[in-house]
């Protein structure tokens, strides 16, 4: 993202430069264009087939050379309203900071506006307000400016050829092939022209779509921030207005509706906030946003504790109801702790853990958690990523466990199921039924399915008898012993939530089935 | 059409231009100006890819003056071909007598 740092450092002159390089270039390439006929073969000088395929060729090439002259003149003509915009930018910057600095307030390289009066007092409300405006001007400026540059940046892209698109909905195995066979810059100019399709085709590597979706997120942060600032504008308008009389107290539910607003956009805006905070933080094992669509059902994201395509441990962790975007980081904890109790399981290997909140959960209890539709939409998503997996990862196979607490258990019985689900372990905890009445009707190796349930989860509520026609309404209960599954152990007093407690045995199974290894009974 | 006809020196003229223009296309400065423009913008895309775009442009003049100077080659072997049957079936014509 650009600072005020590096708009200041940015150089109309230099640009002035290309821009004379380019004129140039344009000039010998049509110099040579005007030449070129005399490389034709004229037709009085020589004819029959081969006469004809060498003039063919000619021809070609010559309109290569054409175009090439053409795209260099188009990047002369583009520099030039781009050296307007560069020079624009710049002076308004140079306005900003004048107006901060007389007000007394210091522009830092990175955009921070820091109160220089405010120092030696305790901040004023007005002084506040004043901050947050240069804060937005800054905002706003910086947004230009990145346009100026990725406007810069396509004009120059002008003689690539084209990268050619994966084949649309091909399996993730294709889409690594495809993703494998692309030259280097052809990567890059994808990425950069496509972040929403690089950022979430199964198959491609775990850094690339984790580049790509840090893009989108610092653009949804933007346009968060810039919502947000709409929204508080209006508030303030029409609170003014209504406190000065300008406006009658039949406003007053429109000015209610606007601060309800406006709290939603603090806490959407926190929420991807918290998400670039977790992103960059310092950890033991790198964090990558696999997948992020904040505006897809009620937000999906997929981030990574370690890098799947080559660890030797891979565990996807699929939560249950209410799980989206805005509950990430309890996923990403929970996350954390079975990728810390896998190490301790086999210290010598390494283990990524996959917070997939990459599905529509259902959002209630009642009615939505009772019904299966949740699951069935979200099979082929899980079905695709776990593919994925496999097909970006590197080296010698890894170990691919897919856990599931409580609905999120329904969604991967429900994705074994009905077709093929790429990984070598199956662990449903805490779970209301996976779809099917016992363990063959997942169609997995024999032991390779595990489940727990605590003698005090009220999970059990689902399978018991009393709920009348709803009982096992999302199929049997797989810590049965009757269903088939090797089940595990968990403390018979915990609650719903309390299997990643570090005391509760079914905590230390998750590190020994992710690792290879088997549970405490 | 059948058959052929051929001026193998015009030939020769017009490949030793192409290789003249093979030769003149790689050597127009498009990276330099690609890099002043990158160096131009610095913290932005622009900058980051910098290299990556003046290659790209390298590599496309370079293209066409490496089939400009395929075109050259074959155009020049074409004309020595010929040239050395013209002077073969000449030769052995020039033997014919009665």
């Amino acid at each position: 993202m650009l600072t005020p740092a590096d708009v200041r450092r940015w150089d109309p002159f230099r640009m002035a430069e290309a821009l004379r390089a380019f004129g140039t270039a344009a000039d010998q390439l049509g110099g040579l264009d005007a030449d070129l006929p005399a490389a034709r073969p004229g037709d009085a000088d020589w004819q029959g087939a081969a006469a004809e395929r060498a003039r063919a060729a000619h021809d070609r090439i010559a309109d290569q050379l054409r175009t090439l002259g053409e795209e260099a003149g188009e990047v002369r003509r583009g520099l030039g309203r781009a050296i307007d915009a560069v020079v624009a930018v710049r002076a308004e910057l140079a306005t900003v900071e004048g107006f901060a600095a007389a007000g007394g307030y210091a522009i830092g390289d990175d955009g921070t506006v820091t109160d220089m009066l405010g120092q030696a007092r305790p901040p004023q409300a007005g002084r506040l307000v004043e901050s947050a405006l240069f804060t937005g001007q800054l905002r706003q400026l910086l947004d230009r400016a990145a346009d100026v540059d990725a406007d810069v940046h396509v004009l120059l892209r002008i003689a690539d050829p084209p990268v050619p698109a994966p084949v649309a909905g091909g399996p993730p195995v294709a889409v690594a092939a495809w993703w494998n066979g692309l030259p280097t810059p052809a990567q890059e100019r994808f990425v950069a022209d496509h972040p929403d399709q690089a950022g979430t085709l199964d198959g491609l590597p775990a850094i690339v779509r984790d580049t790509a979706n840090r893009r989108r997120l610092v653009a949804a942060i933007t346009e968060a921030q810039v919502t947000r600032l709409a929204t508080a504008e209006q508030l303030n308008a029409l609170s003014d207005a209504i406190d000065h009389g300008r406006q009658g107290m039949d406003q007053i539910p429109r000015r209610d509706a606007l601060a309800a607003q406006l709290g939603q956009a603090d806490a959407h805006l926190a929420v991807l906030r918290g998400l670039q905070n977790r992103l960059v933080a310092a950890g033991p094992r790198p964090t990558l946003l696999l997948g992020f669509a904040p505006d897809v059902g009620n937000g999906r994201v997929i981030v990574a504790l370690g890098n799947p395509d080559t660890a030797a441990n891979v565990v996807t962790f699929v939560p249950g109801t209410a799980a989206r975007l805005a509950s990430i980081s309890g996923e990403l904890g929970r996350a954390e702790a079975m990728a810390d109790v896998a190490q301790s399981s086999a210290p010598a290997q390494t283990t990524a853990v996959i917070a997939w909140n990459g599905y529509d959960a259902p959002q209630s209890i009642l009615p939505d958690a009772a019904q299966v539709r949740f699951a069935d939409a979200a099979e082929p998503l899980l079905r695709s990523f776990q593919s994925g997996l496999r097909a970006a990862h590197t080296g010698p196979a890894s170990r691919n466990t897919v856990v599931g607490h409580s609905y999120g258990s329904t969604v991967i019985g429900h994705t074994a199921r009905d077709g093929p689900l790429d990984a070598d372990a199956l662990v449903f905890v805490g779970s209301p039924g996976v779809g099917v009445d016992d363990v063959r009707g997942l169609h997995r190796p024999p032991g390779t399915v595990y489940s727990t349930t605590g003698a005090a989860d009220p999970i059990e509520i689902t399978h018991s008898p009393v709920l009348g026609p709803v009982d096992d309404a999302l199929g049997a209960d797989p810590s049965d012993p009757r269903f088939g599954a090797r089940v595990f152990l968990a403390d018979p007093g915990g609650g719903h939530n309390d299997y990643w407690n570090r005391g509760n045995p079914a905590f230390s199974s998750f590190g020994l089935i992710a690792t290879g290894h088997q549970p405490v009974p | 059409m059948d058959g052929f006809g051929v001026s193998a020196p015009r030939l020769q003229d017009v490949a030793r231009v192409a290789a003249a223009a093979a030769d003149e296309v790689p050597a127009v400065q498009i990276g330099a100006a690609v890099r002043a423009a990158a160096a131009a913008l610095p913290g932005g895309l622009t900058a980051a890819a910098g290299e990556t775009l003046a290659g790209g442009w390298t590599a496309s003049c370079a293209a066409v003056g490496a089939a400009l100077s395929a075109q050259s080659g074959a155009l020049a072997v074409a004309a020595a071909a010929y040239g050395a049957v013209d002077a073969e079936v000449g030769a052995a014509l020039e033997g014919v007598r009665c």
